[in-house]
């Protein structure tokens, strides 16, 4: 049986009541799959996928689990996509996340985690994210998809990347929580969350971030380890969702996005193939020849 | 008689004529063992040490006499000439009468003072009728949920002439004001009752992980029993600041020295900021060590931590009374240590770590048992545990002289350097902001994790032996004829009956307003619990009633997630 | 190319009940994380239900139990009911800890598969995972 096949199968049987087992099991499909063999049909239900970044350190685990609590009290099925790094000598992984994301999950059976370990190039695994998401989007199960990462760089820009809406999150004062924020991240955010809100340093920090990205940027500020503002920032991603639901906005965003993602399912392709021919080399300008038409030749075949 | 005389000094000079002239011709002939020799805590053991090793030890300012500041030879001028250790066996299982009945067996054969082990559900402040928590209920511990257990774990026992370790944490200010009120209820005054509360939250957090709520709300409780110990039961010691479970969950000896000093710190400078000198409380604090396997660092370790923390007191805290410098400590033999292959082993290896501790002046020791691996003692291995220590007293002489390994090259230059490595720990976590800041930001988790895992590389490259485990290794799992502990099913139903019986018989109205009052407390951080706490334990109110009370006000903590 | 769908062995590895002594499980992650498996690590307080919801929602092949607060025999034989009631029987179900003998050949015939006890190496469990995932695996392609 393909994968593709398979995939299907599994999400039927998921469908007809069988609960999380073939759900998950078709994830673990396209997880072991190269991402340019998985190929998904367009959800007709789109559901909002939520990316969730930032530097190590700001809370995001803990803000997350409240994301679940406060969806959950206006009755939204949540799922969550955890991604950890891999480590590059072994290429295992601990996925902690689950574990910070525990408590706000003990006793409930609705809320579907799963935990990824970022395997391969990070355009591999951006794609592979953005594919997991798209068969929880087919499943037809959840009413809105956050897209956690615990790693930071050029991963969790790329998986954020794919997201609709990029919540980027940070604490209070200038230091190094802000400074380490890669710019490529802080451009594409599309909401601001500071949180450890109740530290000092807020309104510099609000402040800074307005004068960076525009005074119209979205700003929420929270303090997860009590739940204060969470309901705010629940509210501020519907009304962004609402609000692409008008006027063909998520058709152009997911547009853009698509385009993203072809760009990094295909320089994931043309890295692992370069890495293939990576004893041939010689010249620079010979082994990007010779790897892009190996690539043509490949890919036609 | 004539004296053969010399000219020749014990120099550097001619210390290094000696290794390049003696020792290395043995090394050729004999290649050493290893390729480098170091404590369990990575710190160089050289071949021989000499009088060069120990040049810059000031034998006035460093090692100085028993009794005396900085005590690095003993806390007490006489020790074992005049009084020996005490034996204190951890004992805990089942209903508050099985426990009971292990403290007279142990009190029949010779142990001098007792020490409680509680269920998991106590120590983390759930009653034993919680819904979830039903089949944890006396497995591991004694189930306690309210005085009426109390009174029956110490039936018979004369709690003015006997001294209590309740090995209770998260919970302990309960456990606390439930021993007073035995007494209390007995006619005995709180000022007769001897003993102590481990209490120590902070090694909760990075190591044995029975804690409840935040580190610093919990830091204030403990403060609370400190400053409530002080004024109703002086001559009881509320905190027992601990570094054998951290030691237990892989930290190294100068881990465990540096980073158990750091808690006790920790509680006297927020004792301080609430406007309590720490002379007020210091003298009641004590301290509780993981004897292990390398026999001479233990000693050392001992040692260190007595003159690190008279310094600490003294220097740091600005602390005046002599009674504040003052380390007692309580020991046990590590657990971590014993195997399950070859039991009978684990007797030779608990036996070599009490006499460590003897050497390095313990108050008081727990001996663990052989079939530690597997279960909660046998009524015949706690015995062999007993035994081994009234060996050590009666039979070896080592109880005979105070600190024997007082001037030996390696032990005072081993105590040196525990001494300042546990110091320079310290200093890193003063830096970071204290030890609650070294819990929340992981700093001290992953230190432990770290060592836990190098241990572990160790072990398995077989850089380090562990008879039996890798080396020496058979199919013998003997225990000699021991039958390993059994803990009656029915323990559970039958708490939970009493426990029913207790609620139906007490005075809710009373109960209420007691929990409320001490809600009320709990906001105000500087305010002390513990009048209400002892109001509710009088009460009857349960120890979850009472927990529950504190975690709605402060929440609970969630568990590290350092690798 | 053969990379870029990779596989690996996932484990859950969980703590079940109050016992908090986590030294031995997280040892026992970091060297099947250092032998290039993904462990979902639940930490401790779980409940047989949440172990039960991680190893479905996971799709882990193995999972490790410890526990050294004498409750082993009631949360595994639990757990052994849960998992064949959501069709897990496949699953490789390890137990570590303070486990007597005789609880040990109990625990096998609930269901577990192996129990390792304290002093085992983790190049065992290691070796024994590949084993049994590894046949597994090339049984079911």
């Amino acid at each position: 049986m393909s994968t593709q096949a398979e995939i299907e199968a599994l999400l039927a049987q998921h469908g007809n009541g069988a609960g999380w087992g073939p759900l998950a099991r078709a994830i673990t499909r396209v997880e072991n799959s190269p991402p340019w063999d998985v190929a998904l049909p367009v959800p007709e239900r789109p559901v909002h996928i939520v990316g969730i970044t930032g530097p190590p350190g700001v809370g995001k685990s803990t803000l997350t689990g409240r994301l679940i609590e406060a969806y959950a009290a206006v009755d939204a099925r949540v799922a969550v996509l955890a991604i950890d790094p891999s480590s590059p000598i072994t290429g295992g992984a601990v996925l902690g996340d689950r574990l910070r994301m525990e408590t706000y999950l003990m006793g409930r059976d609705d809320v579907f985690v799963r935990s990824l370990a970022s395997r391969g190039s990070h355009g591999a695994i951006a794609s592979a994210t953005r594919n997991v998401a798209r068969l929880l989007e087919l499943s037809d199960s959840f009413d809105v998809i956050l897209i956690e990462t615990v790693g930071a760089g050029q991963t969790e820009v790329a998986i954020a990347e794919l997201a609709d809406t990029i919540a980027l999150v940070t604490v209070p004062g200038l230091g190094d929580a802000v400074q380490a924020i890669k710019a490529g991240l802080m451009e594409v955010a599309d909401l601001i969350v500071v949180n450890q809100a109740d530290r000092p340093g807020l309104r510099e920090t609000v402040r800074h971030f307005r004068l960076t990205l525009g005074r119209d940027v979205q700003v929420a500020t929270t303090v997860a380890t009590e739940g204060t503002g969470v309901e705010g920032l629940r509210e501020k991603l519907d009304e962004r969702w609402a609000s692409l639901g008008q006027n063909g906005g998520l058709a152009a965003v997911r547009a853009r996005k698509r385009a993203r993602e072809a760009a990094l399912t295909a320089e994931a392709w043309t890295r692992a193939l370069a890495d293939e021919l990576a004893d041939e080399t010689d010249d620079l300008h010979t082994a990007v020849k010779r790897i892009l038409e190996e690539a043509a030749r490949r890919w036609s075949a | 008689m004539e004296r053969v005389t010399t000219d020749e000094t014990l120099d550097a000079e001619r210390i290094e004529k000696w290794r390049t002239e003696r020792l290395s011709k043995d090394y050729e002939r004999i290649p050493p063992r290893r390729e480098q020799f170091t404590t369990l805590s990575g710190i160089p053991v050289d071949d021989v040490y000499t009088p060069e090793d120990v040049k810059d030890v000031d034998p006035a300012r460093d090692i100085g006499l028993p009794g005396e500041y900085p005590f690095t030879r003993g806390p007490h001028a006489s020790m074992y000439r005049g009084r020996p250790w005490t034996i204190r066996q951890v004992a805990g299982f089942g209903q508050a009468e099985d426990t009971n009945g292990r403290y007279k067996f142990l009190l029949a054969h010779g142990e001098t003072g007792l020490s409680t082990d509680f269920d998991l559900p106590t120590l983390l402040g759930h009653d034993s009728d919680h819904p979830e928590f039903g089949r944890e209920v006396g497995k591991i511990g004694v189930a306690v949920d309210t005085v009426v257990d109390a009174h029956v774990l110490f039936d018979g026992i004369p709690l003015e002439e006997v001294s209590t370790s309740l090995t209770i944490n998260a919970s302990a200010a309960v456990a606390l004001a439930m021993y007073l009120i035995v007494g209390d209820e007995r006619g005995i005054p709180g000022s007769k009752l001897t003993g102590t509360t481990q209490n120590d939250i902070l090694k909760e957090y990075t190591a044995q992980n029975e804690f409840i709520f935040p580190p610093l709300q919990a830091s204030q409780l403990v403060v609370d029993t400190m400053e409530y110990g002080a004024e109703v039961m002086p001559r009881f010691n509320p905190l027992n600041a601990c570094g054998y479970h951290i030691r237990d969950a892989g930290a190294t000896a100068v881990e465990e020295v540096g980073l158990t000093l750091a808690a006790a710190l920790c509680y006297l400078e927020l004792a301080k900021e609430r406007g309590i000198e720490p002379d007020k409380l210091a003298p009641r604090v004590s301290f509780f060590w993981n004897v292990h396997n390398n026999f001479l660092e233990e000693i050392a370790k001992l040692r260190a931590a007595r003159r690190l923390w008279a310094r600490l007191t003294r220097e740091r805290l600005g602390c005046t009374d002599p009674r504040s410098w003052l380390m007692r400590a309580h020991c046990q033999t590590s657990g971590v240590s014993l195997t399950a292959q070859q039991p009978l082993n684990n007797v030779a290896r608990t036996a070599i770590q009490a006499l460590a501790a003897v050497l390095g002046g313990t108050q008081s020791l727990h001996t663990n048992s052989l079939d530690e691996a597997f279960a909660i003692p046998s009524e015949e291995a706690i015995k062999v545990a007993v035994r081994t220590q009234q060996i050590i007293l009666h039979e070896t002489g080592a109880a005979d002289v105070v600190d024997p390994f007082g001037g030996s090259y390696y032990v005072e230059s081993l105590t040196c350097k525990i001494e300042e490595e546990a110091r320079d720990l310290i200093h890193r976590i003063d830096e970071m902001g204290g030890m609650i800041a070294a819990i929340e930001n992981g700093y001290a988790n992953q230190l432990i994790a770290d060592s836990a895992w190098e241990q572990q590389l160790a072990l398995e490259s077989n850089d380090r032996i562990t008879v039996g485990v890798n080396d020496f290794v058979d199919d013998d799992t003997s225990l000699a004829g021991i039958e390993l502990f059994k803990l009656d099913p029915g323990v559970g139903e039958r708490q939970r009956k009493r426990l029913a019986e207790v609620k139906s018989s007490r005075e809710e109205r009373r109960v209420a307003d007691a929990l409320r009052a001490l809600e009320v407390a709990a906001h105000d951080l500087h305010r002390n619990r513990m009048p209400f706490i002892e109001e509710a334990v009088r009460a009857r109110a349960t120890v979850g009633e009472i927990c529950n009370v504190l975690r709605s006000v402060w929440g609970e903590y969630q568990p590290s997630t350092v690798f | 190319m053969s990379n870029a769908g990779t596989q690996a062995i996932k484990v859950v590895v969980a703590k079940p009940g109050l016992d908090g002594h986590d030294r031995g499980a997280k040892v026992v992650a970091r060297a099947l994380r250092d032998a290039g498996m993904e462990v979902v690590y639940t930490g401790i307080y779980q409940t047989p239900e949440s172990i039960l919801r991680a190893v479905l929602q996971e799709d882990a092949a193995v999972l490790g139990l410890s526990s050294l607060s004498g409750a082993h025999m009631e949360y595994a034989t639990e757990l052994c009911q849960l998992l064949r009631d959501n069709g897990r029987e496949d699953l490789l179900f390890l137990v570590g800890g303070t486990i007597p003998e005789d609880d040990a050949a109990t625990l096998k015939e609930a269901g577990v598969d192996e129990v390792f006890g304290p002093g085992t190496r983790t190049e065992e469990i290691v070796e024994y995972i590949r084993t049994r995932v590894g046949a597994a695996t090339q049984t079911a392609s």
